[in-house]
């Protein structure tokens, strides 16, 4: 694994961690803020009843957004640590409208038995009921397609070339860890 | 495992080592009952010369709790079983002397240390229960022990308070000098090692997990009971006529009924029904007056339930020994979570003291470990299910497990990794364990393990093995 790979990994979950005690920091100021409200009421001090309640749901908002974020870091974690294959895309759709907004030169994506992960953002499968359904290899792309019983969903990475003997050790990885065997298309 | 017969016994009489187990345990046991663990013969000598015995009999608690804890660090032979058990009844004698004379520092002393090697001795017992009795018949001998040691008790603290408490004492002492001497005749030799009770088993099934459900439910429960010496007890002292022979009776018929229960009839029930008989006694205890009549109802009910859980996880505790080399270990522990939850509901109920709303908050603490008991009994259950299903793979010839495994992982279709994942889990490992095997990390055994349970529509371990054992069946068959 290269330095910079190592990097790049902790840049990612660094990022998403940073997020997360954000999010988590404004969910403990709200329970401390209840908190005060609450026994504040109860001492001298008169609260009235809506502004307690607009802070409890708050915090309770907040809390499922500080646990929504922790499971993207948790996430995030898995995919790093059961990579199969890491490029630099330009990213497209099923559609084949490339995605705005991130620029291509910096953007890292990790394949994994369990998800795509580029920039913050997760595609997760063989999860949660999600599976695996494809993968496609191309000369110049990479499309695993995945879904449950209600809907299927394509994402196409284009990448750089790769050689034969790396091409077959991905082959592999994919057949042991999602029991998927690529297709190879020429 | 055959019993051995190792007692000279008295004329034609020959003792089994299990018998001798029994009777060492209800002779040591029924002093321990009796003197220092909140007995009577110490409340009275301690009333009679006007010795204050509030904080100290916390402390003795705290050294039984500590002795019975560390015993299974310190001792990890039969042969120092043995030694630690003789030498702790002869000190437990001797520190018994110390009550004939005036009350003073030693009586501390001489309490609160042969409380701790009380409790080590009691651990150490743990590898007698083992290798005397065979694991089917274990629930047998914990009962017979307790019952014997509980009428023991009942008849030595009959003495103290009806006769005199130095009679008390006296016969207590007899009662462990017995005790030394039929433990003079356990047999000191390491027992023959059978195959299935190997070291491998304990690292494969990672007992800790198990065993730390068990005292957390164990404390939980027992909370209850430390309450009860508390608040229950002080409130029915005028009765003393009664409660001086009545108080153990429920606990003792309780422990009858439980130890000849039928195999068939589920143990659950009675579990809930027993947390049920605490509840309503707290309840008994708040509307009725403190008459007899009401003690009897009272006290019925606490001491019946409380027959029926130390049957239970004395049981489970038995079982569990064949998974160790060293039973003091899981008894001492298993045990001294027993005491804990003894030291802290005694501790709460000293604290709330007899206030007016004494018995209210005794009720709250009641209606909390209500609250959380049958979630933690259930997933305590499942933790010790998925160890019984694992012993019954375990019990498999290699081969036989092998084939087993292959047309049971074929079945579900499963990929490369999670089929090296589903022969490690159905060989007993844990997470942890499989993780550090396949040099992955535990998030992701546990992510694979969910994907292997979603592809065979289970929720458990315990679930897969039992399909496995099915599929083998209908192979069979």
């Amino acid at each position: 694994m290269s330095i910079g790979l190592l990097l790049k990994e902790v840049v990612i979950l660094k990022s998403i961690r940073q997020k997360l005690y954000v999010y988590v920091g404004i969910t403990a100021f709200g329970c401390l803020l209840l908190v005060f409200m609450i026994t504040g009421s109860l001492t001298r001090m008169e609260m009235g009843l809506v502004p307690v309640m607009l802070i409890a749901v708050f915090d309770i908002v907040w809390s499922g957004v500080s646990f929504r974020e922790y499971k993207r870091l948790k996430d995030a974690q898995l995919i790093i640590e059961n990579r199969i294959l890491n490029i630099c895309p330009v990213i497209s759709d099923q559609n084949d409208r490339r995605v705005s907004g991130i620029p291509a030169e910096n953007l890292e994506v990790f394949i994994s038995c369990f998800g795509i992960l580029f920039d913050s953002r997760i595609i997760k499968f063989s999860q949660e009921g999600i599976r695996l359904k494809s993968v496609d290899i191309g000369r110049d792309f990479i499309t695993l397609t995945y879904g449950d019983d209600r809907q299927i969903r394509s994402t196409r990475l284009l990448r750089p070339e790769i050689d034969s003997s790396e091409m077959i050790g991905i082959v592999e990885k994919f057949r042991y860890e999602t029991g998927i065997i690529p297709t190879i298309i020429a | 495992m055959e019993k051995k017969e190792t007692g000279k016994g008295f004329s034609s009489i020959h003792l089994s080592e299990q018998n001798i187990a029994v009777i060492v345990f209800s002779l040591f046991f029924s002093w321990l009952l009796s003197f220092p663990f909140q007995g009577q013969i110490f409340y009275t000598l301690a009333r009679s010369v006007g010795f204050s015995s509030n904080s100290l009999i916390f402390e003795v608690i705290a050294a039984h709790f500590a002795g019975l804890f560390l015993c299974g660090f310190v001792i990890k032979t039969h042969w120092a079983a043995r030694k630690l058990m003789l030498f702790s009844i002869a000190f437990c004698l001797t520190a018994s002397f110390t009550f004939f004379f005036a009350p003073s520092h030693l009586w501390n002393i001489a309490l609160i240390s042969s409380s701790f090697l009380a409790g080590g001795c009691v651990a150490a017992w743990g590898f007698f229960l083992k290798s005397g009795t065979p694991k089917n018949e274990r629930i047998k001998t914990s009962a017979d022990g307790l019952i014997f040691s509980n009428i023991l008790m009942i008849l030595l603290n009959m003495a103290a308070i009806h006769i005199s408490p130095r009679i008390g004492l006296g016969l207590s002492m007899l009662v462990l000098g017995a005790a030394f001497f039929f433990a003079r005749r356990l047999p000191g030799a390491e027992p023959e090692v059978m195959p299935s009770c190997s070291k491998s088993l304990e690292s494969h099934y990672g007992i800790a997990r198990p065993l730390a459900f068990l005292c957390i439910f164990v404390v939980v429960i027992t909370i209850n009971s430390g309450l009860m010496y508390q608040v229950q007890g002080p409130a029915y002292a005028h009765l003393e006529w009664l409660t001086s022979w009545y108080w153990a009776i429920p606990y003792v018929v309780a422990l009858y009924i439980m130890r000849n229960l039928p195999r068939r009839i589920n143990r659950t029930y009675i579990l809930y029904i027993a947390i049920a008989m605490i509840g309503f006694s707290y309840i008994s205890f708040m509307l009725l007056d403190r008459s007899a009549a009401s003690y009897l109802v009272v006290n019925t009910l606490m001491l019946g339930a409380c027959g029926v859980y130390d049957l239970f996880w004395w049981s489970i505790l038995g079982e569990m020994l064949d998974l160790t080399d060293n039973p003091a270990q899981i008894l001492g522990m298993g045990l001294s979570a027993n005491v804990l939850g003894v030291l802290l509901g005694g501790l709460v109920g000293n604290t709330i003291g007899d206030g007016p709303n004494s018995s209210l908050l005794a009720m709250a603490v009641v209606c909390v470990t209500l609250v959380i008991l049958p979630p933690l009994h259930r997933h305590l259950t499942l933790v010790l299910k998925d160890h019984a299903y694992l012993t019954v793979i375990s019990e498999m010839l290699p081969v036989e497990r092998s084939k087993a495994l292959d047309s049971f992982i074929a079945m579900g279709q499963l990929t490369g990794r999670e089929s090296e994942i589903a022969q490690l889990l159905l060989k007993g490992k844990t997470y942890k364990a499989i993780a550090a095997e396949l040099h992955v990390s535990e998030n992701t055994v546990k992510t694979h393990i969910k994907n292997i349970y979603a592809k065979y529509k289970i929720q458990s371990r315990s679930e897969l093995i039992n399909l496995l054992l099915k599929q083998e069946l209908s192979t069979l068959g």
